[in-house]
């Protein structure tokens, strides 16, 4: 697949798992990967870019046992962000959709 | 974990502990679910998939701290940026030698200045998403007064799909709603202008020497002693004495 295409769709993933409520890195790649199959390694550099440009936010919590979690928290830009690119993605799915069928 | 941190080597510091950071605390969650090294290693997949994942972040950020460093440099200069601001307003009141804007997509208005003063008034009525990408810039270097809007390409939506979505990013707005309006004082030794799109009106201002460049911008001036002429894409470059 495109790698530009597969990164943009990764970044709408990781951007709508965070949406719906703040996620540690592990948890993050855990449910994105249950559904795709991807290198959970490529996701960190992902979150690391969108923190780098203010669409997420960090913080620690500790954990019972292990090292502290640092958890991924979407600001309000980024919640902008996200709505934007999911609604791009699905104007753009669309179009693909009706080219494939008409 | 020696093999990543070697990989890393040629990246800050500040990337390579967070990366190595992430990847640790993943193998600690990871075994704390009862996965064997093995498997979170091959969940992790491939580290020149993440590596070369790492290098467009790098490039990105590099990139920006260039930006960044250029506009500290000036010497007496206030850079003025900001994603939500809608307007913006600068007034000099001391002698200038030349005037130089870029205002690149947005218009530019020049009109005389009534009290002798630069007035330079920066307006942003864009809708929120595509105001986020201009900012107005202005400062002062060895007598040369700059001003000028910055865009900021639509980078991320570019990214996205490839070509598909330029398409979709390209800017459409009202007359005037991004808006450079300069009030030149009378007898402005030199005025020079460039814009890519934005249109260019003048009306009955005096300066010396005026130079124009404009990529698709349309160009009208008015009431400056000299016939009126309006232009019209494409045009090139003017340099003329008024």
């Amino acid at each position: 697949m495109n790698t530009q295409f597969k990164k943009g769709a990764l970044e709408l993933c990781v951007l709508s798992q965070l949406a719906q409520g703040d996620k540690y890195g592990y948890e993050l790649t855990e449910r994105i990967s249950d559904q795709m199959s991807i290198a959970s390694g490529t996701l960190y550099p992902i979150l690391r870019k969108l923190k780098d440009e203010d669409y997420v936010t960090t913080y620690l919590v500790e954990s019972e046992s292990g090292p502290a979690r640092k958890y991924y928290r979407l600001t309000d830009k980024g919640k902008q962000y996200q709505a934007d690119v999911k609604r791009e993605w699905e104007s753009f799915v669309e179009a693909v959709n009706r080219l494939m069928t008409e | 974990m020696k093999n990543l941190k070697e990989r890393l080597d040629r990246f800050s510091q500040e990337l390579q502990d967070e990366i190595l950071e992430d990847y640790e605390q993943h193998f600690a969650e990871g075994e704390k679910q009862g996965k064997s090294e093995e498997e979170i290693v091959r969940e992790l997949g491939n580290i020149e998939e993440m590596i070369q994942e790492l290098s467009d972040v790098d490039v990105e950020s590099g990139k920006e701290s260039t930006d960044g460093a250029a506009e500290e440099a000036v010497p007496t200069g206030i850079v003025e940026s900001g994603s939500a601001v809608t307007e913006q307003n600068y007034t000099y009141d001391g002698r200038y030698e030349a005037i130089e804007l870029e205002a690149a997509i947005a218009n530019l208005l020049l009109e005389p200045s009534e009290d002798g003063k630069l007035h330079i008034e920066y307006r942003n009525d864009l809708e929120e998403k595509y105001r986020q990408l201009c900012s107005f810039y202005y400062y002062e270097k060895n007598g040369v007064f700059h001003a000028g809007v910055k865009v900021r390409e639509a980078e991320r939506k570019v990214k996205f799909f490839g070509r598909i979505l330029t398409m979709s990013g390209s800017f459409s707005w009202g007359e005037d709603d991004l808006l450079l309006q300069v009030k030149v004082p009378s007898e402005m030794p030199r005025l020079s202008f460039t814009t890519s799109s934005g249109d260019v009106r003048m009306d009955g201002i005096s300066v010396g020497n005026l130079q124009g460049k404009t990529a698709s911008g349309d160009v009208k001036v008015m009431g400056s002693g000299r016939k009126n002429f309006t232009s019209r894409p494409p045009v090139e470059t003017w340099n003329w004495k008024m």
